[in-house]
C-alpha cells in the first residue's frame, strides 16, 4: 500500500537532485533577472493586472534562487503539497496516487525546458507561477467541495471564488471555477445550477474586470492572464504551453473520475500496466524535453565568474570547450584573457566559432551577457542604455538595477546610483552589494581602491561619438575599439585585438607601433608577433625589423607553404584563424 | 476604486493616526534646515493644492512636525509628514496670501532636535485642479507599458486616459504620446498611437474620431501638436525623427530631425494645409497665441552639405543644429498666415530655443534653451527662459532652473502657475515642478508635485513627460480609448 507514496517521494526527490545539480546556474540567474520589492508600491504595480497576487508571490519565491538548493526546496516542498491536495480534493485512491505526479511533471518541464527564454520571459515569477497558480485552482475546487450545500452556499462560492479568484490569480482562478463545475456535475444533486454558474462566471467575470477594474490587459488576453506568453519578434512558439494544457487535461480528468467515496481496492493488472505507461511516457518527456544545451550552461557559469571577478575560472571555462562555442563564450573569455594579462599570448588558443544560440528563436547577445560586457568593455553609456531598454521591456531585475548602479557611481552620476540602491535595498539577499556600494555613494574616492571598478575605469574611452550599436555588439565594440587612439595600455591593447580580430593589416600596423611604445620593453606576445609576421610577409617587408621570434617566423613561413591543408598544431596560431576562420560577428 | 486608490485610503488614514502626536516640550535647537524630501521649504503653492507630503531624512528615530498658520497647528509624527488632507486644506485656506510655518522635531537617542522652521507662502492664486502627463520609462527605443494619467492636483488622485496596453498584443504594441487640450479644456483633447493601431485620437466635446494624418506629401502623421485656442483647428509638426547614442558624453542620447514641416488640421473638414515647409529650414513645436491670431514655432537652418537630408551628416552635424524662435500671423477668417517674423533669435547666442509657451495674457514667453538640438529633455544643460513680449527681453528662469535639465513647460489658465519638467534630483527621471509667477515675471521657487506616499518618486522607475494642466478630468475610459485604436 506504501509504494504509491513512496513512488511519489522518490520522484519529488528525484526533480530536487537534477534541479539543484543541472539547473543550478540557471536558477541564480533567474533570480538575477528577477525583482521583489518589499514596498506598496511593487505590490500595487503587480496588481494593476488579473493574477497580481500570484506574480507578486511568484516574484517573492524566486528571490531564494539566490541559493538554488533552497528555492528548488520551496518549489519541490510545493509539489509535494499539490500531490496531497490533487489526491485530497479528487479522492484519488492510493493506488492512482502516481497519477499526480502528471501536473508535477508538467511544472518541473515548465522550469526546466526554457534555455534563454529566461532572458525573454516578461512575466513576473515565471518559475513559480505555474506552480502557485495550480495549487490556487485545485484549492478553490478543495474548498468548493467542503463548502455546505445548503443555502445556495455552493453556488454563491462558486461566485466569490471567480471574482476573487480571478483578479488574485488570474487564469488559474478561471481554472479553478472550471473544476468546480466538472465537479458539480460528478457529485451535486443541483448540478445544473451550479455547472452553470460556473460557465457564466468564467465568462462574465473577466469581462467585468476588464471594464471596471483594469486597463492594462488587451480584451482578446483577458482568459488567459497570469499565463507565460512564449512569443518572440512576433512568432508564436505553442509548444512551450503544452505543458500547461496537459496539467490542465489532467486535472479535468481527476474531476471526471471524481467519486463521492474513495475507492481502496486493488487494481486490476490492466490498469496498472496502464499507470506503468503513462508514467513512462511521462518521464521520457521531461528527459527530452529538458533544455540541455552546454553552451547556454557555460554563457551562464561564466556570468556569474564574471559577477564574481573570478576571471581564472571565466577563462578555463571558455578554453575548455568540446563544442563549438557562441560569439558569446568568446567574448567573455577573451575579456578575461585580458584581464589576466594573456589575451595576446592565448585567444587564438582556444576553439573560435560562432554557434547559433540553441533556441528556436533569435538570440541577440545584448540581451544576455551583452550589458555585463558593455559594463567590463568600458562602455558605460550603452551597458546603462541597455539596461534600461531591457527593465522596460522585458522587467526590471536586480541585475540591471545592480550595473546601473555601477554605471550611475563611475559616471559620477551619484543621486541615480542612490535611487537604485535605495530599490535593491527594499529586496531580499540584496543588503550587503548595497552596504558596499552604498559607501562609494558617500566616499566617491573609495572607489579608487576598488579594483573591479577600476580596471572597468581604465577600459573607458572618453573620446565621445555619437553613434548606434544597432544591437551588434559585437561588431560594435570592435569598431569602438578600433577607431581608438588612447594612451591607456588597456584600451589600446583592445585596439590592437580588433586589427586582429578584423583582419586589417593597416589598422594593426597602427595599432601595433602604439602597443610598443606604450608597452616599453616587454616581449611582444605570442599571436600579436603572428600577426606581425605574418602581415609582413604577405606585404613584402623585412621580418627581422621587428620584434618577432624566429621561431614564429619560420612557423608563419611553413604555414604559408603548406596553405592548402596546413598542420593541426597550426589551429592555435593568428595564421590559422586569419585564413580560415569566417567568425560572423554580425548577429541574425 | 481601483488599488491606488484604497492604497491613498490607507495612507490617508494612516497620516490621520499620525497627526495626533504631540510637540515635544524640551528640545535642542539647531540652525539648520532639516533635510527633507521633496524640497518644500521657502516654496509658493496655490490655495488649492495637495498636501505638501515629505519625507526626514536627517538621522533619527522618530519626528514631529507642526504646520502653523494664523495661530491654527497642525501636528504630524513620524519620519514621513503627511498631514490629513481636510485639515490641511483648512490651514491653506486660512494662510491664504499669507505663510505656513513649519517646524520639525527630530528625536535621536531619546533626544529631541528642533531644527530651523522653514516657509510655505501660500498664493491666493488658484491653479486648474487637474494635471495630464505621460508615464514613461526614460528608456531610449524600447517601450511596453505607458499610460497617460490624470491627477487631481487638490488631492491625490490618478487616473489612467489611455494605456498602450489595452491596445498590446504579443505581435504588436504602439506607443502613445503627445496628449493636448484646446484651452485646458478635457473634453477636447487629442493623442497619438504610433505603430500598430498608430493614428490621431481626436474628442471633442463628446465625440471622438480616430484620423490617419500620413499623406504621400507629408514627411510623417502630426507630431508636436497645438490647438488653435477658439477654433477647431491643430497645428501639428510633421518631423522625420531618429536617435543616436553618446559613447562617453553624459547626455547619453540624442533624439534630432532630419526633416521637419509645419502643418495645420482642421477637424471639421478633415482637410490638412501647409503652414510651413522651407528648403532648409527645421520647423518645428508649433504654439499659438492666446488671442490666437499669431502661431509661434522653432526653426533651425540646415543646410545639407550632401544631397538631400541625411541622417549621418545630421548625426555628425549635431552639435550646429539650433533653433529660433519665430511666429506668423494667422487671420482666423481667411485662415491665411503671413510671412515668418524672428521672435527670439538664439543662434546668435551659440543657443537652441524650444518648446515656446505664451502665456494666457500673451505677455511672456516661455521657452526651454540648451547648447543645441530639439530634444532637451535629454540634455543636462537645458533651462527654462522667460521673455517679455513687450520689451523683447529675455533672461534665463532663474529661480526655476537647476544644473540639471528643466524642459517642457505648460501655462495655468489664470498665467499664475507653470508646470515644468525637471531632472533636478537624480538627472534621469523627469519630474513635474510648480512654480508661481508674478505679473512682473517673476517665478517663486518651485515645488515638486506632492504624492501621497512621499517617497513615491525616489521609487518610481517611470518619468512625467508633457505635463499639461486641465480644468477637470477627462470622463472618457481607456477601454473607451482602446476601442477607438483598435477599430478598423
Amino acid at each position: 500500500m506504501k509504494k504509491p507514496l513512496i513512488i511519489t517521494f522518490l520522484a519529488i526527490v528525484l526533480a530536487f537532485a537534477a534541479l539543484t545539480l543541472f539547473e543550478a546556474d540557471v536558477l541564480y540567474r533567474v533570480q538575477e533577472l528577477n525583482l521583489f520589492l518589499h514596498t506598496p508600491l511593487f505590490f500595487q504595480q503587480c496588481m494593476t493586472v488579473s493574477g497580481g497576487l500570484l506574480t507578486w508571490a511568484g516574484a517573492y519565491l524566486t528571490q531564494f534562487f539566490r541559493y538554488p538548493v533552497v528555492g528548488v526546496a520551496i518549489l519541490c516542498l510545493l509539489w509535494g503539497f499539490l500531490v496531497f491536495l490533487l489526491t485530497k480534493t479528487f479522492r484519488l485512491p492510493r493506488r492512482w496516487m502516481p497519477m499526480a505526479l502528471i501536473p508535477v511533471a508538467c511544472l518541473l518541464l515548465n522550469v526546466s525546458d526554457l534555455g534563454y527564454w529566461i532572458f525573454y520571459l516578461k512575466l513576473r515569477g515565471y518559475m513559480f507561477d505555474a506552480t502557485l497558480g495550480t495549487i490556487a485552482a485545485v484549492g478553490l475546487a478543495f474548498l468548493y467541495l467542503r463548502t455546505p450545500r445548503r443555502f445556495g452556499l455552493r453556488t454563491s462560492f462558486i461566485v466569490v471564488a471567480a471574482c476573487v479568484g480571478y483578479p488574485l490569480f488570474g487564469f488559474y482562478g478561471l481554472w479553478g471555477v472550471a473544476l468546480m463545475a466538472v465537479l458539480a456535475w460528478r457529485t451535486d444533486s443541483y448540478s445544473i445550477l451550479d455547472m452553470a454558474t460556473a460557465i457564466l462566471s468564467i465568462a462574465i467575470v473577466p469581462i467585468a474586470c476588464y471594464y471596471l477594474l483594469y486597463h492594462e490587459t488587451n480584451i482578446v488576453n483577458i482568459y488567459w492572464t497570469a499565463l507565460p506568453v512564449f512569443c518572440h519578434d512576433s512568432e508564436r512558439f505553442f509548444a512551450y504551453n503544452m505543458p500547461y494544457i496537459v496539467m490542465v487535461a489532467t486535472t479535468v480528468m481527476m474531476a471526471l473520475f471524481f467519486r463521492r467515496e474513495r475507492c481502496e481496492k486493488a487494481l486490476a493488472p490492466h490498469w496498472l500496466w496502464m499507470q506503468a505507461a503513462t508514467l513512462t511516457v511521462v518521464v521520457v518527456s521531461v528527459v527530452v524535453f529538458w533544455y540541455k544545451d552546454s553552451n547556454f550552461h557555460r554563457e551562464l557559469s561564466m556570468m556569474r565568474s564574471i559577477e564574481q571577478q573570478d576571471w581564472e575560472t571565466v577563462a578555463s571555462l571558455g578554453a575548455d570547450m568540446r563544442d563549438e562555442p557562441t560569439r558569446a563564450i568568446c567574448l567573455m573569455r577573451n575579456l578575461a584573457l585580458s584581464r589576466l594579462g594573456r589575451l595576446g599570448d592565448e585567444m587564438f588558443r582556444y576553439p573560435m566559432g560562432d554557434k547559433r544560440p540553441n533556441a528556436p528563436f533569435s538570440v541577440r547577445t545584448i540581451d544576455t551577457v551583452g550589458r555585463l560586457l558593455y559594463l567590463h568593455y568600458g562602455v558605460l553609456n550603452y551597458c546603462y542604455r541597455w539596461c534600461m531598454e531591457n527593465g522596460v521591456e522585458y522587467g526590471w531585475s536586480v541585475e540591471k538595477l545592480k550595473l546601473m548602479v555601477k554605471c550611475s557611481l563611475l559616471k559620477g552620476e551619484l543621486v541615480a546610483a542612490q535611487k537604485y540602491l535605495r530599490l535593491l535595498k527594499k529586496a531580499d539577499f540584496q543588503q550587503e552589494w548595497v552596504k558596499r556600494y552604498n559607501e562609494y555613494v558617500h566616499r566617491p574616492q573609495l572607489m579608487a581602491k576598488d579594483a573591479e571598478l577600476q580596471a572597468i575605469a581604465r577600459m573607458e574611452q572618453r573620446n565621445d561619438f555619437l553613434t548606434s550599436d544597432m544591437s551588434q555588439l559585437e561588431q560594435f565594440l570592435l569598431e569602438h575599439f578600433a577607431t581608438a587612439q588612447s594612451a591607456e595600455p588597456v584600451i589600446q591593447e583592445q585596439s590592437l585585438v580588433a586589427s586582429l580580430l578584423m583582419k586589417n593589416a593597416t589598422l594593426f600596423w597602427q595599432q601595433l607601433f602604439r602597443y610598443i611604445q606604450l608597452h616599453g620593453d616587454r616581449p611582444l606576445p605570442r599571436h600579436y608577433q603572428e600577426a606581425a609576421c605574418l602581415f609582413a610577409l604577405m606585404q613584402h617587408r623585412d621580418v627581422s625589423q621587428l620584434p618577432v621570434e624566429q621561431q614564429v617566423v619560420d612557423g608563419c613561413r611553413q604555414f604559408l607553404e603548406t596553405l592548402d591543408n596546413p598542420s593541426e598544431s597550426f589551429r592555435t596560431t593568428y595564421f590559422y584563424y586569419y585564413y580560415f576562420n569566417h567568425d560572423n560577428f554580425y548577429e541574425q | 476604486m481601483n488599488v491606488r486608490s484604497i492604497s491613498c485610503l490607507f495612507l490617508l488614514v494612516l497620516s490621520m493616526l499620525s497627526c495626533r502626536q504631540r510637540v515635544p516640550e524640551s528640545y535642542q535647537q539647531v540652525d539648520a534646515l532639516p533635510t527633507i524630501y521633496p524640497d518644500y521649504a521657502d516654496v509658493t503653492v496655490p490655495v488649492n493644492i495637495a498636501p505638501l507630503n515629505f519625507e526626514i531624512f536627517n538621522d533619527c528615530d522618530d519626528a514631529v512636525t507642526r504646520f502653523t498658520a494664523e495661530g491654527e497647528e497642525l501636528v504630524c509624527g513620524g519620519l514621513k509628514v503627511c498631514p490629513d488632507i481636510d485639515d490641511w486644506h483648512r490651514l491653506l485656506n486660512m494662510a491664504t496670501g499669507k505663510d505656513i510655518s513649519v517646524e520639525v522635531f527630530c528625536k535621536r537617542d531619546g533626544q529631541w532636535t528642533r531644527f530651523q522652521p522653514f516657509r510655505i507662502h501660500v498664493s491666493a492664486d488658484a491653479i486648474n485642479p487637474w494635471m495630464s502627463f505621460r508615464l514613461i520609462a526614460p528608456s531610449y527605443v524600447s517601450y511596453e507599458e505607458l499610460t497617460l494619467n490624470q491627477r487631481c492636483l487638490e488631492n491625490f488622485e490618478e487616473q489612467v486616459m489611455v494605456d498602450n496596453m489595452l491596445c498590446t498584443t504579443e505581435f504588436g504594441g504602439q506607443c502613445v504620446n503627445c496628449h493636448s487640450f484646446q484651452q485646458y479644456h478635457p473634453e477636447r483633447m487629442q493623442f497619438h498611437a504610433r505603430e500598430t493601431n498608430g493614428g490621431t485620437v481626436i474628442a471633442y466635446d463628446g465625440e471622438m474620431e480616430k484620423v490617419d494624418l500620413r499623406h504621400d506629401t507629408l514627411l510623417s502623421a502630426g507630431v508636436y501638436p497645438a490647438w488653435h485656442p477658439t477654433l477647431k483647428l491643430i497645428a501639428y509638426s510633421t518631423n522625420r525623427t531618429m536617435q543616436s547614442f553618446h559613447t562617453f558624453h553624459q547626455n547619453k542620447i540624442e533624439v534630432q530631425d532630419t526633416e521637419s514641416d509645419l502643418i495645420l488640421y482642421d477637424i471639421d473638414r478633415h482637410e490638412v494645409t501647409t503652414i510651413a515647409q522651407a528648403p532648409d529650414e527645421l520647423e518645428t513645436f508649433p504654439a499659438w497665441a492666446p488671442d490666437g491670431k499669431s502661431l509661434y514655432f522653432c526653426s533651425a537652418h540646415f543646410t545639407y552639405d550632401s544631397n538631400g537630408a541625411n541622417a549621418e551628416e545630421m548625426i555628425w552635424r549635431a552639435e550646429e543644429v539650433r533653433y529660433n524662435i519665430y511666429r506668423k500671423a494667422f487671420n482666423p477668417a481667411t485662415r491665411q498666415f503671413g510671412e515668418r517674423e524672428m521672435v527670439f533669435c538664439a543662434d546668435t547666442l551659440g543657443r537652441s530655443a524650444t518648446l515656446p509657451r505664451i502665456s494666457p495674457d500673451g505677455r511672456w514667453l516661455l521657452f526651454t534653451m540648451a547648447k543645441y538640438g530639439c530634444f532637451h529633455i535629454w540634455h543636462h544643460d537645458a533651462d527654462l527662459w522667460l521673455m517679455d513680449l513687450m520689451t523683447g527681453e529675455a533672461r534665463p528662469l532663474d529661480e526655476c532652473n537647476s544644473p540639471d535639465t528643466e524642459s517642457y513647460h505648460s501655462w495655468s489658465s489664470n498665467g499664475r502657475w507653470i508646470v515644468f519638467s525637471s531632472r533636478r534630483h537624480d538627472g534621469v527621471f523627469t519630474r513635474p515642478f510648480i512654480a508661481h509667477i508674478d505679473s512682473d515675471g517673476n517665478a517663486s521657487k518651485p515645488f515638486e508635485l506632492p504624492a501621497a506616499d512621499p517617497d513615491y518618486h525616489l521609487q518610481l522607475l517611470k518619468s512625467y513627460n508633457v505635463p499639461e494642466l486641465m480644468n477637470g478630468p477627462v470622463t472618457i475610459t481607456p477601454q473607451a480609448f482602446a476601442a477607438k485604436l483598435t477599430e478598423e
